[in-house]
C-alpha cells in the first residue's frame, strides 16, 4: 500500500506541479496577511516562505523514495530531479541545523552592563564604564 | 548590575534579572553568572540559544547552487552554492540582517 502510494507520488508529481504548488502557496500566503493581518508580508518573509517551501518540497521526494517504497525507488527520480534534491536539501538542512547548534554550543553574551553603587548612581569613572567580564570577575569576587 | 531589577535566582544560584535593551526597547531575562558574564535567559534562569538567521545566505546559496547545476551539471551546482551562499553573506552584511 505504502508502496504504491510512494509510486504514484514519483510518478504524478514533477517539478511542474511543485511549481505550480509554490506559486499558489505564495499568492495564498500574501492574501491571508493582506486579509488576515492587513498588511503586506516583508521582503524577508518572502525569503523565509520561499525557503520553507523549498525545503518541503525537497524533503517530500525524499521521503516517498526512502520511507514509502520499498526497495528504494530511486530509479523513478530524473537525473535532474536527484541531483536538485543532492544541492538542495544538505543546504536546506545544514543552513536550519548549523546555527541552532552554534547557538546551543556559544550562547549569545548580553551585551556589557555599567555597574551601579549601591547610593544607586552609575559609577562614571573609566574602571567602571562598561566593563569588561575580567573586571567584572575582579568585581564580583570583590 | 546595571541590567534592572533582579527577579529571580537561577536554579544553580545565579541572579535573573529583567533586561531592557536600549536600543530595541525589548524585555527580556539576563542571567549573570559569577565570572561575570551574562547570557539571554528564560524566567528560571535557564541560558536561551536563539540562533542567528542566515536566510540571505540560504537563499543565495540555492538558488546559485540550482543555477550552477543546471548551467554546469553537479560541479557547478556545488561550486554555485558556495559562491550563492559568500554573496548571500555579503549581502546580509550590506543590509544589516
Amino acid at each position: 500500500m505504502l508502496d504504491s502510494v510512494g509510486r504514484w507520488y514519483l510518478r504524478e508529481v514533477d517539478y511542474r506541479v511543485y511549481g505550480l504548488c509554490i506559486l499558489a502557496a505564495t499568492l495564498f500566503f500574501v492574501a491571508w496577511r493582506r486579509w488576515r493581518y492587513r498588511s503586506w508580508p516583508s521582503e524577508g518573509d518572502y525569503v523565509k516562505f520561499g525557503l520553507s517551501l523549498l525545503g518541503i518540497g525537497s524533503g517530500l521526494p525524499v521521503c516517498a523514495v526512502f520511507l514509502l517504497t520499498k526497495p528504494p525507488a530511486i530509479d523513478m527520480l530524473s537525473g535532474s530531479a536527484l541531483t536538485a534534491i543532492g544541492v538542495l536539501v544538505p543546504i536546506i538542512t545544514f543552513a536550519y541545523g548549523l546555527p541552532r547548534l552554534s547557538a546551543l554550543v556559544f550562547p549569545k553574551e548580553a551585551p556589557p552592563q555599567p555597574t551601579i553603587d549601591p547610593k544607586g548612581e552609575m559609577d562614571g569613572s573609566p574602571r567602571a564604564s562598561l566593563e569588561t567580564g575580567s573586571r567584572r570577575k575582579r568585581s564580583n569576587r570583590g | 548590575m546595571g541590567y534592572g531589577p533582579q527577579v529571580a535566582i537561577s536554579h544553580e544560584g545565579y541572579p535573573v534579572y529583567l533586561y531592557t535593551d536600549p536600543h530595541s526597547q525589548m524585555t527580556t531575562y539576563v542571567v549573570v553568572l559569577p565570572d561575570g558574564r551574562a547570557f539571554y535567559s528564560d524566567a528560571h534562569g535557564r541560558i536561551v540559544a536563539t540562533p542567528v538567521e542566515s536566510d540571505k545566505q540560504v537563499a543565495g546559496a540555492a538558488l546559485a547552487g540550482l543555477a550552477g547545476l543546471a548551467l554546469f551539471g553537479p560541479v557547478g551546482g556545488i561550486v554555485g552554492a558556495i559562491v550563492g551562499a559568500i554573496v548571500g553573506n555579503e549581502l546580509a552584511k550590506k543590509g544589516g540582517a
